[in-house]
């Protein structure tokens, strides 16, 4: 057995289990089934039970004889359902967009009257940063970004020299094919932190 | 009384292009029946319900077709081989779980023995992008997810 995958199942397994016991079930951990084998977990409320199995999917292969013993165990014991739940690593979907920082902070200096809100005349954009790219949408008139990041500037006049503060920005983007921005869908800076 | 089986693949949708193709589709469905339920046949007269759980990794597929133009082909196939006449179906249950969720569940009580293997050998098999569950019974309970055992 991996360690991920053992991480994993019982990550799963105390997830659940908090899930029944909030909804009121009585929980039992390791419950026993058959011979040495345990369920996971068996819940009752009601007078209903309903028993859990938590595999990680590459042991999976390796337990379905085991899986097929729990499930008789639980007919035997005349339980109300037994619940299998295969877990797996979260995928991890890789996306850059070549330029995309500076593609904002082009947008941020050219449009800052448009976003900025409360703060002072004279506020400068300093860099546009830590921009997450939430979803992206292709078609034929180009390529829809969303996502959100972090804008910093430099406060206006009447503020101390090098005052720095940065906000959350949310955007909502569409990409021509030449990579540079189109149309901006959305460019909001939550400005509302800021405080004269 | 309820029939079920797992087929392997995606399900055909019924905007699929190509006649041929379709026939190909139903009547692997119409053998697949014969194989694993031996053929049962509901009296025609009682009301039925059919279930389709798709399990799926929707990355690969891409989504599959839309799950309201799975189940036609589906039932057309089976037409003759486990009922007569579309009409004396009064439920249709479809879903779809992506099998690259970080969490698929089943309601192993519920399965057959014999389906729930089929369908843990699928879950576990890496290079099985697609598999689908169909279940047809009397729909004579309001219990009828994966179906109760009697």
């Amino acid at each position: 057995m991996d360690s991920v995958g053992s991480h994993l199942e019982r990550a799963k397994i105390l997830e659940i289990r908090d899930r029944l016991a909030a909804e009121g079930y009585r929980v039992q951990e390791e419950a026993p089934a058959t011979g040495p084998l345990r369920y996971d977990l068996l819940a009752e409320k009601g007078g209903r039970r309903i028993a859990y199995e938590v595999k990680y999917v590459d042991h999976l292969r390796d337990s379905k004889d085991e899986v097929l013993r729990i499930r008789r165990a639980a007919l035997e014991q005349g339980l109300d359902d037994l619940k299998l739940i295969i877990v797996r690593k979260p995928r991890q979907v890789s996306m850059h967009i070549d330029n995309l920082e500076n593609a904002l902070y082009e947008h941020a200096v050219r449009a800052r009257l448009d976003w900025a809100g409360n703060l002072p005349a004279g506020t400068q954009v300093e860099d546009v940063h830590d921009v997450a790219v939430n979803s992206i949408t292709i078609n034929a008139k180009g390529t829809r970004v969303q996502g959100d990041g972090m804008i910093t500037v430099e406060i206006g006049p009447g503020k101390e020299p090098d005052s720095f503060e940065s906000f959350p920005l949310e955007y909502s983007i569409v990409l021509g094919h030449d990579m540079r921005i189109a149309s901006v869908e959305k460019f909001q800076v939550d400005t509302s932190s800021f405080v004269q | 009384m309820y029939q079920a089986m797992i087929l392997e693949g995606v399900p055909r949708s019924l905007q699929s292009r190509g006649r041929k193709g379709r026939k190909a589709y139903m009547r692997w469905i119409a053998a697949a029946y014969a194989g694993k339920c031996g053929g049962y046949k509901f009296e025609s007269l009682i009301p039925l319900y059919a279930r389709i759980v798709i399990f799926e990794s929707l990355h690969v597929t891409g989504g599959g077709p839309d799950v309201d133009n799975i189940a036609k082909p589906i039932l057309d196939a089976l037409k003759g081989e486990a009922y007569q006449d579309d009409r004396t179906f009064a439920r249709l249950y479809i879903e779809r779980r992506d099998l690259e969720d970080v969490e698929t569940g089943m309601e192993a009580l519920q399965m057959d023995e014999s389906v729930l293997a089929d369908a843990l050998a699928l879950a576990s098999d890496s290079r099985a992008k697609s598999f689908f569950y169909v279940e047809i019974g009397a729909d004579e309970s309001a219990e009828f997810i994966f179906h109760r055992r009697s």
